[in-house]
């Protein structure tokens, strides 16, 4: 129930095109439901003065009580000057009115019933990116980027299947099947009734359908999956599996896989091939009951020939909800279980809020960063820092050490609040971060990560991405003290060249100079820098050093420090270990205590005369071999 | 303390163009005769099952057909007659059509997935193991996905055709010549005028089917703009946070959302336009049955039963006709699909066994390459007079800049190319001489960025020798300095793997793929090391793991760390496809060349804690 409210808060914005469904589809049924009328109305007339001539002026129209007979006769005061023919023409005229109608309507009640459905998904998606946006990392650490997209993508489609389709074809059904009853009753009651009795085998058969061909079908679906998965796995490895010569294993076992995907896809199709020609042989016999029993009443004269006739037509409509029910059961079920997805990640509380009494910090700040007490942990009971105290003066750099996972980059992340303190505070030139507006607070924040991510578009896009109202000259010394400028200048089209995975492929070297010059433009008094491990060629490291050593300038640094250079030039360096600040101070005061730092220090010097002994090793190792 | 002596992460050979995913618009042929006669071998073996369901698709054709005559006439023979044991007669008659029209298609059916899936599932495995069979060069210069959907959606539309399409032809055309006969037959002159509906139907579904083809691309196509414009900013939230521009992302994805949502109604509004312009056609021709049946009706120049008969065919006339409009689509992506399919299957393994080939013997270890030059596109030399001789158990170090052909040197011991000139021989053998598997099975690889496959650990470990025993995967991981880190997992050597190794650190798969060579026990082992660095103690470990791994074997390291270039037994220094400089990392010093260059530039520069 509440996921209904909640998809129906969506089509608030749509009422308009909703009330011309629901017009379109009341309207469009009952269009449906006189057409065969008029069929059996012409064949009254035709059938009855067998024995009038055509055109005689002593045809009498006696038009039926119902209202297509009095349809038939608009425009005219005499109906008993009316030709048969003339009744035949106006009969098919009608008709032809009715079936443009129904074109119309249809046209109308889909049209309308779209427009709805897929404005209410785009709003959903709208809502679900900007919720997306808010969310805090941390949200991002345990979500799988396919599951959201599917949830986003998916997951909101359904409201359209469930707005456009679903919930219009259920009421149009039940609209008709009760329709069609009612009027078939009015011919005969007996007839009607006894057309009534193959329904309990289209439903039996129906739900048979629902309930085996269609989880079979996803069971396939599932397969599909499975092989999809295990190709990608083996055309990703093909270097391995060609190493290890291991091809006709690999070959066998997909095969397998391919097999497993045949066999289930025709389990699918076998249990289709059985329901399907059930529930349509079901629905025929309908016309069985109606030539066996409805001749009968017929030759026994209790019912008109034109009824029998307008039976067949209505048999038709009758049975078709019967059988579209129950696949629109399932379809509601599934959208509904989509809504529910998208609830729930929409109901996702951001867990870095902005304070409703937060301050813009001004134009710049100076950069004094203070972290007072701080603890931090992503899961309950697993501290990742703990009781962290630091501080650094403004201009200062600061090289964070220690072993990977020791919660060097969490520290750093909390500077721009990606995530929030557990206890304690941190401070920007003595304001609590949490007391500014975010979008104030991460302006005074650059950070240049390891992988840089670029987006998809020109490399003039990137730079900008921070400040996309600098100017062209702005944007060129940026990329000059990035050391980005030359390179930028010899692509095919300068800075704007398409980059990105869809467009020219930068080097690891590159990408990273072009982050830096992002930062350079964006200018902030802060900078966190998360120092590349994977290297690259001796030059491009040296322009990218350049180019970093120009953007601290002026600027707190906080370096995740790989480089000895990089550390023992740091004004300090702070090492982590465990969940906590161990050591404080510069390389020469750190290189003379007893702790991590000398450790590093000396398995770095103690990997050096083992070279000789190792080769030595080798050698006579050999020697056993050869 | 990552030592690389200039490389980056991208030596990766012939890098480059990629074979890109072509032209997905379906423009080509309905008709390839050649594609056809190729794929029509795939079904032969079914031959039987082909025709028993064309036999069948005649048959509920003609049975479909039949039930509405049925009903004429019942109406006009025995109701207006009052013949009560007819009326019985025909009810009987009308339940056997029913019961065999429906039998006939289930069995038709059933036969056509059969043989179609059978057929589906050979292709697939033909061209899974024609896959494993290519050279690497192919597979470095595909994309994966584009390869899977050969497999996949272009073997798909070949059944489709194959299976369905050409047998919903043969039943839409007999359906439709069956209602043009018997129409014909009953009366001439309504048929003729009823008829006159159809030239505007297949008028109207042609026009839809051309607009609907592009209305549905755009659909398609703004719909991959928001996954990908979603995916990129899911991937990149970090930045997009860090620099606080939210809002302007956020106008971003609305506008590609609305312009999917607009690209959506608009499609639908086409099909919604269409839908009911054929159907009001199709009621126009009831229309002129009522109005000029009803005339002849009531002249007595025509029977009830023939109106009501003719009520019922007329609705069955649109659905060939919009089944038939649909495989000429059908047909040409078949067309298209086959076409790649077969050019996949014809690709010839550029890197072929000789007919004369023999087993590789037992290998000793010495390598050499002798006046190699090597380029992988003819007017590109990677390489060019490449001497170089390893002995039994010594290690060659390979360095120099990105793009130098280090990579290239490598892929040529292992054969994964040929040499363009030359020859690569391992102990004296020309490796062209020697089934290549058969090499490859004596040598052991290590790439920069070993690929984990799913499956646990021990699967990983095992990959090279599936048959090893649970302690001689225990002894390799130990070998391999990768036990520590294993015993440690809550499910241990069962602990499954994620998709290429995303559940792991670089340094531990590293390990795993060290334990993976160790267990293989190859005579000649390939390291391409990786640029990465890791933590101290990772590192440590690892150095320890090559270290006992390259003991006693031929080993040639693309080699980035410093530990691991002195270590070498010879240095080869690699610049522009050439070996410029070779020698023990001391003589080098003392040579005060290219070597000291990088040594000093890099050693005084980058070396890091």
């Amino acid at each position: 129930m509440k996921t209904l409210r909640f998809l129906f808060g969506y089509t608030r914005n749509h009422r308009f095109p909703l009330i011309v469904t629901v017009l379109a589809m009341s309207s469009l049924t009952a269009v449906s439901l006189v057409e065969p009328k008029i069929i059996s109305e012409m064949i009254s007339i035709v059938k009855a003065p067998f024995s009038t001539s055509v055109g005689a002026t002593s045809f009498a129209y006696v038009p039926s009580s119902n209202f297509i007979g009095r349809l038939a006769l608009i425009g005219t005061t005499d109906p008993s000057r009316l030709t048969m023919l003339d009744v035949i023409g106006r009969l098919a005229f009608l008709a032809l009115v009715f079936y443009i109608l129904r074109a119309v309507l249809t046209f109308l009640r889909s049209y309308a019933a779209h427009v709805a459905g897929w404005g209410a998904v785009a709003d959903a998606r709208r809502d679900i990116y900007r919720h997306l946006q808010r969310l805090s990392l941390r949200f991002y650490e345990d979500q799988k980027t396919g599951d959201l997209m599917s949830r986003m993508v998916n997951d909101s489609d359904m409201f359209e299947t469930l707005i456009a389709h679903a919930i219009p074809d259920t009421i149009v059904n039940v609209l008709l099947f009760f329709g069609v009853a009612a009027i078939l009753m009015g011919y005969s009651t007996r007839l009607m009734l006894l057309t009534l009795v193959p329904i309990p085998m289209i439903v039996f058969a129906a739900r048979g359908f629902t309930k085996y061909v269609r989880p079979a079908f996803r069971a396939r679906q599932k397969e599909l999956g499975d092989l999809n998965a295990t190709l990608n796995d083996n055309l990703s490895g093909i270097r391995e599996i060609k190493a290890f010569t291991r091809e006709d294993i690999e070959a066998e076992r997909i095969g397998a896989h391919i097999s497993r995907y045949r066999d289930s896809l025709l389990r699918a199709l076998r249990l289709m091939a059985t329901f399907h020609p059930f529930v349509e042989f079901s629905s025929s016999l309908g016309t069985i009951v109606l030539i066996y029993f409805g001749g009968q009443l017929v030759l026994q004269e209790t019912l008109p020939l034109e009824d029998l006739v307008a039976f067949f037509l209505y048999l038709n409509i009758f049975y078709q909800p019967v059988r579209m029910l129950s696949g629109a059961w399932e379809n509601i079920q599934h959208a509904m279980a989509g809504a529910e997805r998208v609830a729930e990640l929409l109901h996702e509380e951001p867990d870095v809020v902005e304070r409703h009494d937060a301050v813009t910090l001004p134009e710049r700040a100076d950069g004094a960063i203070s972290f007072n007490g701080v603890s931090f942990r992503y899961v309950e009971h697993q501290p990742v820092l703990e009781d962290i105290t630091l501080h650094i003066p403004a201009g200062h750099v600061v090289a964070l050490v220690g072993p990977t996972g020791v919660g060097k980059s969490t520290l750093a992340s909390l500077i721009p609040r990606f995530y929030d303190v557990i206890d304690g505070s941190i401070t920007l030139d003595g304001h609590d971060i949490r007391d500014l507006t975010l979008r104030s607070l991460r302006q005074q924040v650059s950070i240049v990560l390891q992988d840089v991510f670029l987006f998809h578009g020109t490399a003039r896009d990137n730079i900008l991405f921070g400040r996309p109202d600098a100017t062209e000259e702005e944007m060129i010394q940026a990329a000059k003290i990035a050391n980005a400028h030359e390179f930028l200048d010899t692509l095919p089209e300068g800075y704007d060249t398409v980059i990105g995975e869809r467009g020219v492929k930068l080097s690891g070297g590159q990408k990273q100079r072009l982050a830096i010059a992002r930062a350079v433009l964006k200018d902030a008094p802060v900078l966190i820098l998360d120092e590349a491990t994977s290297s690259v060629d001796t030059q491009t490291e040296m322009l990218i050093q350049e180019a970093l050593e120009r953007l601290m300038v002026g600027r707190t640094t906080i370096i995740i420090a790989h480089r000895l250079s990089t550390i023992r030039s740091a004004d300090a360096i702070v090492v982590l270990e465990g969940s906590r600040i161990t050591q404080t101070g510069t390389h020469e005061e750190l290189i003379v205590q007893d702790g991590l730092y000398r450790q590093l220090n000396e398995v770095q010097n103690e990997i050096e005369p083992r070279y000789v002994m190792l080769r030595e090793r080798r050698r006579s190792a050999a020697q056993v071999v050869v | 303390m990552s030592f690389s002596i200039g490389t980056t992460s991208v030596g990766r050979g012939p890098g480059g163009i990629l074979h890109g995913l072509g032209d997905d618009e379906d423009k080509g042929r309905v008709w390839d005769a050649h594609v056809v006669s190729r794929m029509l071998a795939y079904v032969k073996p079914y031959r039987a099952s082909m025709v028993t369901a064309f036999v069948l698709t005649v048959i509920s054709a003609a049975l479909g057909l039949a039930v509405p005559y049925l009903i004429k006439i019942a109406i006009d023979q025995h109701i207006v007659n009052r013949d009560l044991v007819g009326l019985d007669l025909i009810a009987l008659a009308t339940l056997v059509a029913f019961v065999g029209l429906y039998a006939s298609s289930a069995i038709q059916q059933y036969l056509l997935s059969l043989t179609g899936q059978r057929v589906l599932g050979e292709m697939r495995s033909q061209l899974v193991g024609h896959l494993q069979d290519l050279h690497l060069g192919y597979h470095d210069t595909h994309i994966i996905g584009v390869t899977i959907s050969r497999v996949f959606s272009d073997v798909g539309v070949i059944n489709d055709l194959l299976s369905q399409g050409l047998i919903t032809l043969a039943s839409d055309v007999l359906t439709l010549i069956g209602i043009v006969v018997i129409m014909l037959l009953m009366d001439p002159r309504l048929a003729l005028l009823t008829f006159t509906v159809v030239p505007l139907m297949v008028v109207a579904t042609m026009i839809f089917a051309r607009h609907a083809k592009v209305a549905f691309r755009e659909t398609r196509a703004t719909n991959a703009s928001v996954v990908g414009d979603l995916a990129e900013d899911l991937a990149g939230m970090r930045v997009i946070q860090a620099f606080a521009q939210e809002g302007t992302e956020q106008e971003h994805f609305e506008e590609v959302n609305r312009a999917n949502r607009d690209a959506n109604v608009r499609a639908m509004t086409l099909s919604f336009i269409f839908m009911p312009t054929v159907q009001f056609l199709g009621t126009l021709a009831t229309a002129v049955v009522l109005f000029f049946g009803g005339r002849a009706v009531a002249s007595e120049a025509l029977t009830l039963g023939v109106i009501v008969a003719f009520l019922s065919y007329v609705t069955r006339f649109f659905q060939p006709i919009r089944e038939l409009s649909q495989l000429y689509t059908t047909m040409q992506q078949a067309m298209a699909g086959g076409e790649r399919v077969l050019e996949l299957l014809d690709t010839r393994p550029g890197v072929p066994d000789r007919s004369s080939a023999v087993e590789m013997p037992a290998i000793r270890g010495r390598v050499e390459l002798r006046d190699v030059g090597f380029a992988y596109r003819s007017a590109e030399p990677v390489l060019r007079d490449v001497n170089l001789t390893i002995e039994p158990g010594e290690t060659v170090a390979l360095v120099g800049p990105t793009g130098a052909g280090k990579t290239s040197i490598s892929n040529l011991i292992a054969r994964f190319y040929d040499v363009t000139e030359g020859a690569v021989l391992v102990d004296g053998i020309d490796v062209r001489d020697v089934a290549q598997r058969s090499l490859r099975r004596q040598m052991g690889i290590v790439p920069q960025d070993p690929y984990l496959f799913s499956g646990t650990i021990a699967d990983n470990i095992r990959f090279g020798e599936p048959e090893a025993s649970d302690e001689a995967v225990r002894e390799a991981a130990r070998m391999a300095n990768a036990d520590e880190f294993i015993e440690r997992l809550s499910d241990g050597y069962e602990t499954q793997i994620q998709e290429g190794g995303a559940n792991f650190s670089v340094g531990q798969r590293q390990l795993l793929c060290i334990a993976r060579a160790v267990l293989a026990d190859p005579r000649i082992l390939i390291l391409d090391e990786a640029t990465s660095s890791v933590d101290t103690m990772t590192e440590v470990l690892i150095q320890d793991a090559l270290d006992r791994l390259l003991a006693g074997r031929t080993a040639v390291v693309i080699a980035h760390r410093l530990s691991t270039i002195r270590n070498a037994d010879q240095i080869c220094v690699i610049d522009d496809g050439r070996i410029v400089e070779q020698g023990t990392h001391e003589e080098l010093l003392a040579r005060g060349g290219v070597y000291r260059e990088l040594y000093e530039r890099q050693f005084v520069s980058a070396s890091a804690v």
